[in-house]
Parts: structure tokens; sequence; C-alpha cells
């Protein structure tokens, strides 16, 4: 399916002392397939951007075109379905006695029988690397921090949706839990072939895995395009407050220290290929 | 989806009018004042004095009319109820109107419109109040008052701190029940249809998380606060102390003379 944003505003309580204008004329399509990043400081309307694209907010002005119709009332069931929400610390959402009832909450709402709700579960807690025999039957509350995440992420993933939305999946995990659930992401998006939008803060964690990146500030969209197009200026990038994700930063000094080597590069493993190659060393 | 958001009664605003200035315990007392005096008014005209009274501070409040007045909206309905019920069922005077076995009369219609004149003066002076003054100054005020029960054993130190993290956590649980509203309608929860017992049900996947989160919130506030060493009231000193001055004494003055004129005069 394909989301198009048609020159969407949003403000919250309007007409207040308390009014924030927190997108302001977003113009944006996120085709079948897509991996998009959408990067911004705290504050910058991350999640108010990604709650339009599941109906749960709606534009003050502009509109949103699903599959090229406009949403209206009557299709926020349907889209809902079609496009899953996972939002920060997911596992604060946790609310039923065992792992497979919480997970189940969502095809349950769907209204399908128990046969397609019993596969879907096992299906999504395998997908996000979890054991339904060994889980299933525990009471959410027992179990550690990541994996709770994990089981929230399942509950998303069990109504099968076509379009992943994650809000800040990796927050406040160590760095092996944040390169785990974000390889894992990785394979829903390649195996799976799920359109994903992920909100991040962070330029690191994004850079070398979205096809697309989107920064925004203060509520407008600053930047979009692939990664390499826009970390090609660094400077712009850093008075905004986003730094450069570690590797592309060491490529632009050596550029301005006049060594030829490019900037799109954003691992560890890229960056070791462009220096030796700068240094004429033949590799293997 | 911003339905809490727009609950604003009474939702203090900062500013820097004569009645935020204005030391808490004043206002209170003041306040106090007024709504006798509001009870005693007999007289349309005495309503009169008392409107003037409030529409001047409201207008030199600084606090926006269109908010004040979003912010009354679910007493709408309770002054056309009271209006209602007194026209209907409140008998005297002459009758007006004849419909059926119902009549409308006079005196009904009189003390309709009297009641729910009662009524919006009570809720616009006491929105006065909660509107201009922070709910830190207010639970500052209250334990101020309180302090001579601490003699008879009543922790007033407690009890007002109780409130103030009562008032400073309705925000966060707002904002959270929104949140979690939003993750589970997200999965496809529905909040809004079906009969009362379904409504009731459906609200279980918000409740339990609420329920966890606030626990958990309780604890961590409860660590913090005795890892800064707060043992309750004893020998606790304030950052703000509440200082009156001429101003406040002469607030409570006027208010007094309002209550003295009015009964003086049978207004």
């Amino acid at each position: 399916m394909q989301i198009k944003l048609e020159n969407v505003s949003h403000t919250y309580m309007p007409g207040t002392p308390f009014e924030t204008r927190a997108l302001i004329d977003i113009n944006l399509t996120i085709e079948q397939g897509e991996y998009l990043a959408i990067i911004g400081q705290t504050g910058s309307g991350k999640s108010t951007l990604v709650q339009h694209l599941n109906g749960l907010l709606k534009p003050t002005s502009g509109r949103i075109l699903i599959d090229g119709k406009e949403v209206d009332k009557t299709a926020y069931r349907e889209i809902r379905r079609r496009v899953g929400l996972i939002f920060q610390f997911p596992e604060q959402q946790l609310f039923a006695e065992t792992v497979f009832e919480d997970v189940a909450f969502g095809p349950k709402n769907l209204g399908l029988p128990e046969a397609e709700v019993r596969r879907r579960v096992e299906n999504a807690m395998l997908l996000v690397g979890l054991d339904p025999q060994e889980l299933g039957d525990r009471s959410p509350f027992t179990l550690s921090g990541g994996q709770m995440r994990r089981i929230a992420m399942a509950g998303v993933l069990a109504m099968e949706p076509e379009v992943l939305i994650l809000d800040e999946p990796a927050a406040g995990l160590d760095p092996r839990g944040k390169k785990e659930i974000l390889d894992q992401i990785d394979r829903l998006h390649r195996e799976e072939g799920l359109t994903v939008v992920l909100v991040s803060h962070s330029m690191e964690d994004v850079a070398s895995r979205a096809k697309h990146l989107l920064v925004l500030v203060d509520g407008r969209q600053k930047m979009y395009g692939t990664p390499a197009e826009v970390f090609r200026d660094g400077q712009e990038l850093a008075e905004m407050g986003l730094g450069l994700p570690q590797m592309c930063l060491l490529m632009h000094k050596l550029r301005a220290a006049g060594k030829d080597v490019p900037t799109d590069i954003f691992t560890v493993e890229d960056a070791r290929d462009a220096i030796l190659k700068m240094l004429g060393v033949p590799q293997t | 989806m911003n339905m809490f958001r727009s609950i604003t009664i009474g939702q203090y605003l900062p500013g820097d009018s004569l009645l935020h200035r204005l030391d808490p315990r004043a206002k209170f007392i003041a306040l106090l004042l007024f709504i006798v005096a509001i009870f005693l008014v007999n007289t349309y005209w005495g309503y009169l004095i008392l409107a003037v009274i409030v529409t001047t501070f409201l207008f030199t409040s600084g606090i926006p009319l269109s908010y004040f007045f979003r912010g009354l909206r679910p007493v709408y309905y309770i002054m056309l109820f009271t209006l209602l019920i007194h026209i209907f069922f409140t008998k005297g005077g002459s009758v007006l109107l004849r419909l059926g076995p119902a009549t409308i009369d006079s005196y009904g219609i009189y003390l309709g419109f009297y009641m729910v004149l009662r009524i919006i003066f009570l809720v616009v002076s006491t929105s006065l109040l909660t509107l201009t003054t922070s709910p830190i100054a207010l639970t500052d005020a209250l334990e101020y008052f309180m302090k001579p029960l601490s003699y008879l054993g009543v922790p007033a130190h407690e009890i007002a701190m109780m409130m103030t993290i009562a008032l400073r956590f309705i925000p966060t649980l707002m904002e959270e029940s929104e949140k979690i509203m939003k993750a589970q309608m997200a999965r496809g929860a529905d909040f809004e249809s079906g009969n009362i017992i379904n409504r009731a049900k459906n609200l279980v996947p918000l409740l339990v998380p609420l329920f966890v989160s606030s626990f958990r919130r309780a604890d961590e506030l409860a660590i913090a606060m005795e890892a800064r060493c707060y043992r309750g009231g004893m020998g606790r000193t304030r950052l703000r102390e509440l200082q009156a001055t001429p101003r406040d004494f002469l607030a409570v003055a006027v208010a007094g003379l309002i209550i003295a004129v009015i009964a003086g005069t049978g207004l």
C-alpha cells in the first residue's frame, strides 16, 4: 500500500494558550516496500507524524491518501489493521494474564477464528525471536524488559500489517539489545516484505539500514532523500543539532584533509574498504 | 483522540495580574467570603453588583475569555438542567402556561434563573481562583490553614504533600492514558462503542497498564524522595515562604465589606 501526505499540518489544543504547532506542511509519499527513517530531536514532531499514518491523529489541515484514496472515518479500522504502529516503550501497554493472551488481543479484535488467532500469535512470536511454547503461558510481567518489548512488538505483528511503524524501538536498550531489535526489523523488512517506518533520534542507528531519511526540525521537513544524499552536507545537519554517523564523519574529515574518499559510508566495514582503497592496498 | 487535552476546567495559567500576585491564603479567604455573599444575595440588584466585581477581575486577570468559557462547557448542562427543573416543578405565582397536567409558573421561572445565576457566580469565582493560583500555592495555603489541626494529631503537612503530588500527576496520568489508549486502538481495541458492560470490559487493556505504571511511578517517587532525606513535615523549611502584604489584608477586608453591604441593605 502507498501512503501519501499532502500539506499535512497538526496543531495541538488550537485556540488555547497551550496551542502548539507540532507539524507544519508535511509532504511525503511512502511507497510499498519502503524503509523510511524519520529523524529529529525530541519535540520535532516525529511521534505526531507517525500517528497520522494509521489514523490515530487527524491532520488539522492537509490530507492523507492511502492508495490514492482520502482517508475518512469509516476507513480507520481497516487502516489500523493494515498499518501496525508500535509506540515508544511498548512494554508499558501489556495487560493480559498470559503472553499468549496479550499477543492475541489484536487478532481477536479483528474477529478471527480461534485457530487463525493461534497461528498468528505463534508466528508473530517466532518473528520476534521468542518461543511460543516456552513463554506462551507465562505472565508478561515476569519477563525481562527486552522480552516484554518483543512481546509488545509481537502483539502488533500478529495483526499481520502491511506497514510497520516503530517509534524509537531501541530506546532504553543496551547496545546489544538495540542491535538485536534493529536487526530483527531489518529482517522483517527483507524477508516478510514489510514496509517499515522507523522513528529515531539517532543517525547512527538508521543510516546503514533505511532506504530514505526524513529529517524533521521543529515540525517542518528539513531534508528528505537517501542516506547518501542527506549526509552529503554534514555541516547543515550539525547546525540542526543532529550529528553524522561516526564513519560518515570520518570520511568527511578525510575529504577535508584532501583525501579522495566517498562520503556515503555508514558502517565500519565499508569505511575499512574505502580507506584501504584510498591507500592503494589491494583488497581480498 | 485529544479527549483529555480538552478538559481545562480551572487549569492554572501563569500570569502577572493582581489576582496572580495576591497571597493564596488571602485569595482563599476572600473567595470563601465572596461565596457567602453569593448565597446572601436576595435580589437581581445584588447580583448586578457581584457581576460588576467578577467581570472586573475576569477582564484584568489576563485569561483569554475564549479559554475561560471553553473550560466552563461541562457546567452549561448543569445550568440548563437546573433551569428546566425549576421551570417545570416549582409552583407559585401566576400560571403562565398550561401543557396538559403540567404548568409553568412565574415563580418557577424567577427561581430557575435565580439559581442559574448563583451557579454561574460560584463557578466563575472559583475558577478565577484556580486559574490564577498554581496548585503548589493552593496546597501551601491549605497546609497553612490546617496547621492548627496538627496539634490535634492531624498530619497537616502529609495531607498537603499528598495533594501536591496528586495534582502534579494528573497531567502525567492523562498523557499516559491517552498513550495507552492509542496503543491499544492501534491493535484494534474499541473504546467508543458497545453497551455499557462491553465498554467496561474494554477498559481492562487500558486500566491494567495504567495501574502497573502508577505503582511503579509511586515506588520510584518514594525512593527519590527518601534519597533526598524526606521525612515528613518535622523541621522542614520552605523554598517559598508565604508572605502576606497589606494588599492581601485589603483584599480580605474588601470581600468582608461586600458581605456587610449586601446583608445590611438586604440586596
